[in-house]
């Protein structure tokens, strides 16, 4: 085989990757290529995540095609390397299967195109894949036409509010000052989303590229990531592209001879959720305590030190290289609506495949789910619900499923698009809890600044938490909706705004569920332990006492050839008997 | 200007105004708890929020500026529940009892209390209240976490202590690492406890809300003559010390006389106290009396000649001051002085090493300058005869220097003195006959310038028997300290009872006393020890007990029981028509600027006399605008305060030289530093409160 036109070996080693033990698959290969001296025709590529959690993902690519295996642990290296590498046959014990392929075939990857494709840390992959052509072909318009594409893409913000990208970009050209700045939001306080992460780790230069043609549209000659921490890898994955870029031209001053200069640099961020809303994320830039201010004004006339400056998120950065590229009207013939282009969703929950999952705007939740999903994990589970924008995000049910993923739709739904993660329940959730859970997440994230979103939320939470504990009463569903509405209108940023969302949406869709803890004093799903009682079934019980000794408070009684009975006022509730019972027989 | 419409009412706006200010201006209350005037808005309370027409929802008037044709709603159904609602969520937190006169009070009041969730009580926050600082307390269980303190503390007086620690339901207001004040940078502005609406800051001394400037600017209104000591001490510290000397001059003609001899009352009460010392007020009085230039004397206006004479009796700080304040106000002034020279007390009672003469002289050489008439020498017995010299109003203030007795068994032995008479003598380079062993009796400051003096003046050592303990001793502090510090040794609980003058010496029977049930002044009184007697032998004996007031003998119907001339403590107006009296003789031996306040006060009262308007002051300084900004200076809290620099201890005895020397110009812009602007805070607005509601007040 020849030298310049090696076979590759692709690994996937994001974040996902790591912790799945990457390092010690790549190792393996290295060692199988050594000890059967075939390295020299082989290139092993670390590659960014591609979204589905299948342990460690290994694609190879020969003259054959390409050929995915999923589930790869380090024992199998040498599997593969036998059957695959060498025997010119497949080791089909992880062959990706149905699922693998009907997750990524169901997909339209865009922004994520290039993630588990091309390894991160060589500049020249990215290139040879159209890397900073946009970029060129952006500094060889003027900044408005480079504004206007961008308007008529009818691209818009990807963090959450969905605000139009190029108006953005304009209202910062236009606001006055000669110093502006680009800062590119990759918080990603959401958790359980990691689309951010994972085009940063996988894909850098995409986003870098896409906030040098902002840099130039918006006359701003300095840009800041703003990244949380917790993102080691992303971090590292971006300053090694940023220096590649400097090096090759595309960062620093006059670039491309075009006269535009551009400077990137990284914050790291502490790690609220709230240093994700914009103006606390400028606040901290700065150095200051993360806490949101009043808008107006806004940061596109008053930002960063008080200079014009244009935020805008990871993924609808990474957006704008493909729109200059192809331009706007290919753009904008995906979608529906005013929601033009894709969005990418982390599903999550109880789907066959969770991951990342990028799909046109207008693709229906049902689509989403059922499709490159697969449906519910397993065969009996029913589905119930799902959690859509993150944890200030609606709960929608089965009978909306058909709702199209746009941002007007879902906002009517009571839902938002938020950052795109995606909750999938099954009817063993019960929805008051869900409810609670986020609250739980919300309360403690609070910035602590304005009233209604620090008491409010407060106040919600612990009678939510009363509703669990059964001892809800029907006013307390009145003070849920209307101090839901309250808080929803009134609090200072969006955290506040949309926090009450879970609670109202579960109430709206899932009243009866509330209605059940509070009229009978029983939790239909069997979760909120204060409302269950466990009992014995004399019908079931075979009487064999497996259940005496893992109680931990002694609550069960037994004697040989008798049922066991559990007294209630010892019983904590702790489940230890329900999971040693053989029969099942206690409920 | 712009036109927008509130509530249907055509408004005008300044373009900068946000729409909660032009409301507020239009009369239209919006209620509100973060706002205030002087700071950036937060919009973290969200009582304000109104509806704009054809915007979505509802949005803080406190952060949207007004607009060209806007069209505001403040008040409809679906605003007030939510507003109630936000109440009900601030107010759940708190405790019960939430303070009446707090604008948060009045804010709830207006905007409604409701209870929106039923079985529900209140969860106050036990966080433990901190009451270790100076000056003021922070109970963050009362904190509504507006966050105006923070916001003026950071954004106005740029010092930056507070902060808000914690987050969600457990945000508080904070130092950084909960550090106390002082060791935060804290500049104990106040500003915060002023601008706080809940009573969660609080004044250790709670302000007296019909005169704030008491409790907040005590220095100033703690000084008698109300001279304005936290005006010349800031401008001192900005270098101008022009303007403080006229500031001082603006209230009093002896500047530099104060500036080494007032008992400084205002130290007493400066609020700096609390923190570590006081600010060396009087010190720095001198400094600018010494600093300051000339300017004032060309902008002192002399009004018009009123053609009507006034004669005042007795050239003591109070004649002085009425001399002064009456001839700028155009009436011609003739002081008439029993002794040799003017100066009253200053030249016979307080001695060259605390006032140098050279300054008492160059004061009031300033005052004849400017056309008061001194005539010496010249006894006052009868005031028919002045009136009958056509003067149309008299002042008198002849102090208090006859010496009381103590009525004891040998006390009209020749080698037995008048404490006051030997500080005159002395004053006037007369032969005291202190010599050898001097003892004197009393407690008060002029027990110890006797003392003092004594040893200035040849004696070998002086001893001063007092009654009490030095706690109760009436001398000032710093006096008796230089006493011990020259030598002077103090017997106290020691009275004497008999002096037998037989022989070469003077043998004083002393019984030793000690302190029994508080008398009605509240000093505990001595009463002697049964069979302690014993003798002390002096070549002198000093008495110090004490003086009476000195009334003309044609005046004696003007006197009270006691001997003082009785007056009108408003207007200094005595029994008799056209006269007045102020100073020792009226209140007893009482201070420098005591005397300078009766002085201030008679003067006005006898222009108003005369038909006059009675307002005697003159402007000598502009006001400065004050910046609100301190900025951030680390340990401000613990800078010391500046130590008078003294001559050498055994120099100091030699002579009468001056014993402080005054301090130098970098020390005394410290100490001006150290001064804690408290009138900067009465200088921040009010928050907007709501009108008071018919049926409140109904
Ligand atoms: C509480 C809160 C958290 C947010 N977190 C993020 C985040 O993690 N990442 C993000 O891109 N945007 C986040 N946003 C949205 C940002 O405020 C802002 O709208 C966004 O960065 C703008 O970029 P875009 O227009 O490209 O979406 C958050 C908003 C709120 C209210
Ligand atoms: S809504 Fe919540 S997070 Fe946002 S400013 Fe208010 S308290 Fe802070
Ligand atoms: S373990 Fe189950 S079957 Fe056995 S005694 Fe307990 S309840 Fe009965
Ligand atoms: S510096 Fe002033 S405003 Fe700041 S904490 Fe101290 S007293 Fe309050
Ligand atoms: S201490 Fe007072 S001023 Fe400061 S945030 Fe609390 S309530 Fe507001
Ligand atoms: S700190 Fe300054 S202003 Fe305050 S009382 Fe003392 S001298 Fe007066
Ligand atoms: S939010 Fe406007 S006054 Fe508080």
């Amino acid at each position: 085989m020849s030298e310049n036109k090696k076979n590759r070996i692709l690994i996937c080693s994001g974040t996902s990757g790591v912790s799945a033990g990457c390092g010690k698959v790549r190792s393996r290969f290295e060692e199988e290529l050594r000890n059967r001296g075939i390295e020299s025709d082989w290139e092993i590529v670390s590659v960014g995540d591609r979204g589905l959690f299948r342990d460690v993902l290994v694609d190879i690519m020969d003259s054959r095609g390409r050929v995915s295996y999923e589930y790869v642990s380090p024992e199998d290296v040498s599997g593969i390397a036998e059957s695959h590498l060498v025997g010119g046959g497949l080791f089909n014990e992880r062959l990706a299967g149905d699922d693998y392929k009907n997750f990524f075939e169901k997909q339209t990857r865009i922004v994520l195109s290039n993630c588990g494709e091309i390894d991160p840390d060589k500049i020249d992959e990215y290139i040879e894949r159209q890397g900073y052509a946009a970029l060129k072909k952006a500094l060889d318009s003027s900044p408005e036409e480079v504004i206007e594409e961008i308007k008529d893409s009818g691209l818009r913000g990807r963090g959450g509010a969905g605000f139009l990208a190029g108006l953005k970009w304009e209202f910062t050209r236009n606001a006055s000052g000669s110093e502006k700045y680009v800062v590119c939001n990759a918080d990603e306080g959401d958790p359980g989303a990691f689309m951010d992460r994972s085009i940063l780790e996988g894909d850098p230069h995409s986003v870098i590229e896409g906030m040098a043609i902002a840099g130039y549209a918006a006359g701003a000659g300095e840009g800041f990531i703003y990244c949380r921490a917790e993102y080691p890898l992303a971090i590292k994955k971006l300053k090694k592209a940023i220096s590649l870029a400097e090096k090759e031209g595309f960062l620093g001053d006059n670039i491309l001879s075009s006269g535009f200069s551009f400077r990137l640099n990284i914050k790291e961020g502490a790690g609220a959720f709230v240093c994700g809303e914009e103006t606390a994320l400028l606040a901290s830039i700065e150095g200051r305590r993360g806490m949101p201010v009043p808008r107006p004004p806004f940061p596109a006339v008053e930002g960063l030190w008080g200079k014009p400056t244009l935020i805008n998120n990871v993924e609808t950065l990474a957006n704008v290289r493909h729109i200059i590229l192809n331009g706007a009207k290919w753009f904008s013939s995906m979608g529906s609506g005013d929601s033009k282009g894709t969005k990418v969703f982390a599903l999550a929950g109880k789907v066959k495949n969770t991951g990342l999952v990028e799909v046109p705007m207008g693709t229906t939740l049902r689509d989403l789910i059922f499709g490159p999903g697969g449906g519910m994990a397993e065969r009996k589970s029913e589905f119930k619900g799902v959690q859509i924008g993150g944890p200030s995000g609606g709960c929608l049910p089965e009978d909306l499923l058909d709702t199209s993923i746009d941002y007007e739709s879902l906002n009517a739904t009571g839902a938002i698009m938020g950052s795109g993660g995606m909750i999938v329940m099954d009817t063993g959730s019960c929805m008051v809890d869900i409810a609670k859970f986020f609250l739980d997440f919300t309360v403690a994230e609070s910035c602590g600044k304005c009233v209604p979103c620090r008491v409010g939320l407060k106040r919600m939470q612990e009678v939510v938490e009363l509703i669990t504990y059964g001892k809800g009463t029907d006013s307390h569903i009145d003070f849920l909706r209307d101090m839901g509405n309250t808080i929803k209108n009134t609090a200072l940023c969006g955290l506040g705004n949309t926090a009450p969302s879970p609670v109202l949406t579960t109430l709206r869709y899932f009243d009866d569920e509330y209605r059940a803890h509070i009229d009978r004093r029983s939790c239909p799903s069997l979760v909120c332990i204060d409302l269950l009682n466990f009992e014995v079934n004399e019908e079931l019980c075979k009487k064999c006492g497996k259940c005496l000794p893992v109680c931990p408070s002694d609550a069960i009684s037994w004697r040989k050839k008798e049922f066991a009975r559990i007294d209630k006022d010892k019983c904590i509730k702790c489940r230890a008997c329900i999971v040693e019972c053989p029969f099942k027989a206690i409920e | 200007m712009i036109n927008l419409k509130i509530d249907g009412k055509e408004i005008k706006a300044h373009p900068s105004a946000t729409v909660l200010e032009a409301a507020l201006q239009a009369g239209i209350y919006i209620p509100n708890l973060c706002y205030h005037p002087d700071i950036p808005p937060a919009g973290a309370c969200r009582l304000c929020i109104v509806s704009i027409k054809g915007g979505r929802g509802v949005v803080t008037s406190c952060t949207v500026k007004v607009r060209e044709g806007m069209e505001v709603t403040t008040n409809n159904d679906e605003i007030r529940k939510m507003r109630e609602n936000i109440l009900w969520l601030t107010l759940s937190e708190l405790p019960e009892d939430i303070d009446e006169t707090s604008q948060l009070y009045k804010v709830a009041r207006w905007t409604g209390i409701k209870n929106i969730l039923e079985n529900y009580s209140r969860k106050p926050k036990n966080i433990p209240v901190k009451t270790e600082d100076p000056l003021f307390i922070r109970d963050m269980n009362r904190c509504i976490l507006c966050g105006r303190c923070v916001r003026m503390c950071r954004d106005i007086r740029k010092t930056g202590v507070l902060g808000f620690s914690g987050r969600g339901i457990d945000t508080t207001v904070e130092t950084a690492y909960g550090m106390p004040l002082a060791d935060s940078a804290c500049k104990f502005c106040e500003a915060c406890v002023e601008v706080c609406p809940s009573g969660a800051l609080e004044d250790k001394r709670k302000p007296d809300p019909s005169c704030r400037e008491k409790t907040l600017v005590p220095c100033t209104n703690n000084c008698p003559a109300k001279i304005d000591a936290a005006r010349y001490v800031k401008l001192i510290a900005l270098g101008k010390y022009r303007e403080a000397l006229e500031v001082v001059r603006e209230t009093v003609p002896f500047p530099e006389v104060l500036g080494h001899v007032c008992d400084h009352p205002c130290e007493e009460e400066c609020r700096r106290n609390d923190i570590n010392e006081a600010i060396a007020i009087r010190s720095l009085k001198r400094f600018a009396a010494e600093k300051g230039s000339d300017r004032w004397r060309d902008k002192i206006k002399i009004l018009p000649d009123t053609g009507k004479k006034i004669a005042v009796v007795g050239a003591g700080p109070a004649g002085l001051t009425a001399a002064w304040f009456l001839n700028r106000l155009g009436h011609s002034v003739t002081v008439f002085e029993a002794g040799s020279s003017p100066g009253g007390m200053m030249r016979t009672g307080i001695p060259a090493y605390r006032l140098p003469r050279d300054v008492l002289d160059r004061e009031i050489k300033d005052i004849v300058s400017f056309g008061v008439k001194i005539k010496t020498g010249i006894k006052i017995e009868n005031l028919e005869e002045l009136f009958k010299e056509g003067f149309s109003a008299v002042f008198l203030a002849t102090g208090a220097s006859e010496t009381m007795t103590m009525g004891i068994e040998g006390e009209d032995d020749t080698r037995v003195l008048q404490g006051i008479g030997v500080l005159g003598d002395i004053s006037s380079k007369k032969d005291t006959g202190l010599k050898g062993k001097v003892a004197v009796v009393g407690g008060g400051n002029v027990a110890i310038d006797v003392a003092r003096s004594a040893l200035r003046s040849g004696a070998e050592k002086a001893v001063i028997l007092y009654r009490r303990t030095r706690e109760e001793m009436p001398a000032l502090e710093e006096e008796v300290e230089d006493a011990l510090k020259e030598g002077v040794e103090i017997r106290f609980l020691t009275a004497p009872v008999k002096i037998a003058s037989s022989g070469e010496n003077l043998k004083i029977e002393c019984i030793k006393m000690k302190l029994g049930k508080p008398d009605s002044g509240g000093r505990r009184r001595p009463v002697p020890i049964e069979g302690s007697e014993y003798v002390f032998e002096a070549d002198r004996l000093a008495m110090a007990i004490g003086q009476k007031p000195s009334v003309p003998g044609g005046c004696a119907s003007l006197k009270n029981d006691w001997g003082g001339i009785e007056v009108d403590g408003g207007t200094m107006k005595s029994s008799m028509e056209g006269v007045f009296a102020g100073g020792d003789a009226v209140s007893g031996p009482a201070s420098v600027i005591k005397a300078i306040r009766d002085g201030r006060k008679a003067a006005s009262s006898i222009d108003r006399y005369l038909g006059g308007s009675g307002d005697i002051d003159q402007k000598l300084a502009r006001d400065e605008t004050e910046m609100p900004c301190l900025g951030r200076e680390e340990g401000f809290a613990f800078r010391a305060r500046a130590e008078m620099p003294l001559l050498d201890g055994k120099k100091r005895t030699a002579s009468f030289c001056a014993v402080e020397k005054g301090l130098p110009e970098k020390e005394a812009l410290e100490e001006a530093g150290r001064c804690l602007s408290c009138a900067l805070r009465l200088g921040i607005s009010e928050a907007p409160e709501p009108p008071v509601k018919e049926e409140d007040s109904g």
